[in-house]
């Protein structure tokens, strides 16, 4: 760190993991300006990015997220960050976002901007979303038009349901002799609730956090929380129409930090059938399948969609108001990843 | 293989002059000494399992030459400098006394050159020797308690260089010069036959610059070093009773002759001036245990030559913090996924982007996959805490680590060691300098304890020679 750097702001940036809310809260003010113009206005990008991160939940950080968004002589890097973090203040972030969206030169900013959208959920997004679909690159159609269907789904809006995957793209239960791992489900113990519900209330597409249930699912080293959308599922009456029914959230293991890594969305099929997917936040789906709704919850079973990586799984189980009250997780064979490209030297 | 990498160990304020001077008295303690640029004795010393800071010493001796030191004993050392008069002058330190002050010990008639070298081959002996200006060897003995004349070594070897000296037992001293053909001349005494006449060792291909430097570690080994003209450091090997041919260092470009240090029979420390005026060290233990890195540019498209340049001087940094506790990265191999590909995982905003990166890309090959983005939000880098070596276990756990170049330098190498840490099994600790502690705000600290080194080892990634 350099050293016109004053010690407080030194040590605020040197987090590796998480950043800890109270630390930019208890600076003195003096620090507290050095750490601000440096989130406002510093020329290494790099360090800009660190100190834009400390302000996440405080009463400053929606106006230096504006400007880092906005600022089109920094690093694409500044300006993703000033996406993602407004994306995840309260307030009106989808204004400025659709704002920047349209002119924004680089791609990777692009496809923040639209995460945000989808994070933040405004119903404001959709037009807007539909008027850049057809002018948007290939690589980040499919991300906008998941995007949209992110925010009806969170609406309750018909009309954008995301299509169902072709029948050779999912993969075929785990059987016998793959050996499978059977995932574990149990209530989430004590205290994890109000800690994934802090961890993921800025990503929560949102769920009544204070009110969902949430279930730890463990599988291999991976400790997932299941959180149902309470909201959705009292009165059942809003499975409908799309919805989303609850979101993933997995378990960072240098410190036990939760993050939002997948969203459930839903749609009616039929008389009681449920369209199921799982996606990641950037779209990619993940696992997909039916469900039955009934007065006292649904029950459903999942596959896993084909993708680099994959691994064949089922997931069954019975959800209810309170959560889940039968849950089965199996995997079997993983398909291979992609590789990356050797670079010749 | 064997070889630490090369490890800063900065040096007085505005660099050292000439070439460092080191001794190991104990097995554990070693001392640098320098001539700093205001011409003053300045030392910094390993004890207590680690360096502790630059310190200058309170005399007037002005020096004019680099320093020499030998020890003759674990609780002696002596340092040797030519003062402002042009004579040899020595200072000694005893555990029980402390620092003596400076003893003037003349010089050979018609004066010397350079620096002084001594050895001492048992603790009733001292040796130093220079180059007198007449080109040739000169001697001062100290034994039977005295110093004894300053003596010339009439053997017709004209020197090109300082001498250096060495011994590989206690009635064994060999000496080290360059001649005029530009090749290192070897000698060498023994208790009985006395001195042998000059053997020619060559020189390094390209030849060298300055003198050599010496040290045997144990009585069956003698390395010499030289600066070759190429500015990188060429070591020239004695075992199995015979000389091997001369080999070049691959890294590291030096400025001086280094200084040698042997603190155990297997554990060879070599000190030398970097481009920069600094100290830099790197050492050598039998096996280094090291760890095989596929680095991942993500984005490629938009890594800069400045990110790539941070990318690599990161997972050098990682390779100086793993080195204290006898621990490296291994071989090096670079991959990318274009930006396209990467598509909104270029930059990552959480511990969940990052499981899917490590999902959704393997490279198919036994190293640790480390991705890098240019930037992450949130956190500096994620891993998974004792990693699998089946890469092929996506599903179940993270099968790589993922970094940023967030922050500086500093910050980037700190995270690369961090992370890459983790997924050898490393957790975090409360030590405030500690490369993976204060509970995880550790970023730019580079300290580690032994144990740590010891157990990201033992993981089944770690490749043992
Ligand atoms: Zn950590």
């Amino acid at each position: 760190m350099s050293s016109e750097l004053s010690p407080p702001v030194a040590q605020i940036l040197r987090g590796e993991h998480t950043p800890d809310p109270a630390s930019v809260a208890q600076l003195p003010p003096d620090d507290s300006a050095q750490l601000a113009a440096i989130a406002r206005g510093e020329s290494r990008a790099a360090l800009r990015v660190k100190a834009l991160s400390c302000f996440t939940g405080t009463a400053e950080g929606g106006e230096l997220f504006r400007a880092a968004l906005e600022d089109r002589d920094a690093d694409d890097t500044v300006r993703a960050a000033g996406a993602i973090l407004l994306s995840r203040t309260d307030g009106t972030a989808e204004t400025d976002l659709l704002a920047a969206l349209p002119d924004e030169p680089s791609a990777v900013v692009r496809h923040k901007i639209v995460a945000g959208l989808a994070r933040i959920g405004a119903e404001q997004a959709v037009p807007a979303l539909t008027d850049m679909l057809d002018d948007a690159p290939a690589d980040l159609r499919d991300h906008v038009a998941f995007a949209r269907s992110v925010v009806a789904y969170r609406l309750g809006r018909t009309g954008f349901e995301l299509p169902g995957v072709r029948p050779e793209d999912v993969l075929p239960a785990p059987a016998p002799p793959q050996p499978a791992e059977v995932g574990q489900a149990d209530p989430a113990p004590a205290g994890t609730a109000s800690k994934v519900a802090a961890d993921v209330a800025s990503d929560n597409y949102g769920l009544p956090l204070d009110s969902s249930p949430v279930t730890t699912v463990r599988c291999g080293a991976r400790t997932y929380a299941v959180i149902v959308n309470a909201d959705v599922f009292a009165p059942y009456s809003r499975l409908e129409r799309p919805a989303v029914a609850g979101l993933v959230a997995s378990r960072a293991p240098v410190d036990g930090s939760y993050h939002t890594s997948m969203i459930v969305l839903c749609h009616p099929d039929g008389a009681s059938g449920l369209h199921i997917a799982v996606y990641h936040p950037s779209g990619p789906a993940r696992y997909v399948g039916s469900g039955t709704r009934s007065e006292t919850g649904i029950e459903f079973e999942l596959a896993a969609v084909r993708g680099p990586g994959a691994v064949e799984t089922t997931i069954t189980g019975v959800c209810g108001r309170d959560g889940f009250t039968e849950f089965a997780f199996t995997t079997g064979r993983a398909l291979p990843a992609k590789a990356p490209t050797p670079v010749e030297e | 293989m064997g070889w630490s990498a090369w490890i800063p160990m900065s040096a007085p304020s505005g660099g050292i002059v000439g070439h460092p001077a080191s001794v190991a008295r104990s097995d554990g303690i070693t001392n640098i000494y320098v001539r700093g640029t205001d011409n003053a004795l300045w030392q910094r010393a390993y004890f207590g399992v680690q360096w502790h800071g630059w310190g200058r010493h309170g005399d007037s001796m002005q020096l004019t030459s680099s320093p020499a030191v030998a020890s003759m004993g674990i609780d002696h050392e002596h340092v040797f400098v030519r003062g402002a008069d042009g004579h040899l002058h020595q200072k000694f330190w005893k555990a029980a006394s402390g620092w003596s002050p400076y003893f003037d010990l003349g010089a050979p008639p018609g004066g010397f050159k350079g620096s002084p070298a001594t050895v001492s081959r048992n603790s009733q002996v001292a040796n130093v020797y220079v180059r007198g200006n007449d080109d040739a060897l000169w001697q001062l003995p100290w034994f039977n308690s005295i110093w004894h004349p300053w003596a010339r070594h009439n053997d017709g070897m004209v020197l090109a260089s300082d001498p250096t000296a060495g011994s590989m037992g206690p009635n064994h001293e060999h000496v080290f010069v360059r001649g005029t053909d530009g090749n290192v001349h070897h000698k060498f005494w023994q208790a009985g036959p006395g001195w042998s006449g000059y053997f020619n060792l060559g020189a390094p291909s390209g030849g060298f610059r300055g003198g050599p430097s010496t040290i045997s570690r144990n009585p069956q080994v003698a390395n010499v070093y030289v600066r070759g003209n190429d500015d990188g450091l060429w070591q020239l090997a004695w075992y199995d009773n015979s000389w091997h041919p001369w080999g070049r260092h691959a890294d590291g470009a030096i400025t001086a002759e280094v200084a040698l240090a042997s603190t155990s029979a297997q554990r060879e420390q070599v000190f030398a001036r970097g481009l920069d005026t600094n100290v830099w060290q790197r050492w050598w233990v039998p096996r280094i245990p090291t760890i095989d890195v596929n680095l991942i540019s993500v984005g490629r498209d938009n890594f800069t030559a400045a990110n790539i340049e941070q990318m690599l001087n990161s997972l050098t940094a990682t390779g100086q913090i793993y080195c204290q506790a006898d621990f490296n990265v291994g071989t090096v191999r670079r991959y990318v996924i274009s930006a396209a590909d990467a598509g909104a995982l270029e930059i990552i905003d959480s511990a969940a982007e990052a499981e899917q990166l490590t999902d959704g890309w393997t490279v198919p090959n036994a190293a640790l996959d480390v991705f890098v983005v240019r930037s992450m939000n949130g956190a500096d880098g994620w891993s998974a805490v004792g990693g699998p070596c089946d890469k092929n276990a996506g599903g179940s756990v993270m099968t790589g680590t993922v970094v940023s170049l967030n922050g500086d330098l500093g910050n980037s190498g700190n995270t690369f060691a961090h992370e890459i840490g983790h997924y050898l099994g490393l957790d975090h600790i409360a030590d405030a300098d500690n490369f993976i502690g204060n509970n995880g705000s550790s970023n730019s600290n580079t300290r580690i304890l032994a144990w740590q080194g010891d157990l990201m080892k033992k993981h089944c990634m770690v490749v043992h020679i």
